[in-house]
């Protein structure tokens, strides 16, 4: 897992980078990423994943640093 | 929470997993793209007009001649990374040209925060009557300088579509 900057991140997104919001639904209803999808952490199983293509860059990212 | 869901998806056997540790404050802060119900509220962040910029060791002569050159009233002095340090205001330059810009600018002026409330910043500009701020990242760094009267139209705009969408 590499930690990653903002200009790096519009890279992996012209890459075609999967953004995933990992916060509740209700906050990435609010505001997220244009484009991010949102699979809160608690949910991330497994199943959830099963059909992403896991040789392609992914995003993840929640409020800020804390 | 990003971190721990990066090292998750590795385990379930993700070769390239990215943490941005950011997150969406320091995306939305930056002016790029966001969506969502929330996603149209101004902020200070969205209002900043790009500034003209200086370092330490400039002449103060030749800010002096970019400030005429751009039309600007006020330099915002940075480091190389675009950390806020301090503010050269055009009438505080002097006949020394060859003063540094170190020497000359007024250290440390207020800045607000990109996601600062804007109805509030906006009462406290006008009670001190501040026609502009700088305005910064979380880090400091500087995204630009918002002016008062940009802020009071665009409020204005926002409470009047309101309004007609109340009757």
């Amino acid at each position: 897992m590499q930690t990653v900057a903002k200009e790096e991140v519009r890279s992996l997104i012209d890459e075609g980078a999967t953004m995933i919001e990992v916060l509740p639904e209700e906050e990435y209803s609010q505001q997220h990423i244009s484009g991010a999808i949102n699979i809160p952490l608690k949910e991330l199983t497994e199943d959830k994943v099963s059909t992403f293509d896991r040789s392609r860059p992914v995003v993840l990212y929640c409020h800020d640093f804390l | 929470m990003s971190p721990r869901a990066a090292w998750r998806l590795e385990s379930l056997g993700f070769t390239r997993v990215y943490d941005y540790a950011g997150g969406k404050t320091d995306w939305a802060g930056s002016g790029y793209p966001v969506e969502g119900t929330h996603a149209d509220i101004p902020s200070p962040g969205s209002l900043a007009r790009p500034s003209t910029t200086c370092t330490l060791g400039e002449r103060v002569g030749d800010v002096a001649q970019r400030l005429e050159k751009e039309d600007a009233n006020a330099c915002i002095v940075t480091t190389e990374d675009g950390i806020v340090l301090g503010r050269l205001r055009k009438k505080h330059l002097s006949d020394d040209e060859d003063r540094t810009v170190e020497e000359a600018m007024e250290p440390g002026p207020t800045t607000v925060r990109y996601d600062e409330a804007l109805t509030g910043l906006v009462k406290r500009m006008q009670g001190a009557g501040v026609a502009s701020i700088v305005v910064t990242e979380p880090s400091g760094k500087l995204i630009g300088e918002m002016h008062r009267s940009d802020a009071e139209a665009l409020l204005e705009q926002v409470k009047s579509f309101a309004h007609n969408h109340d009757h």
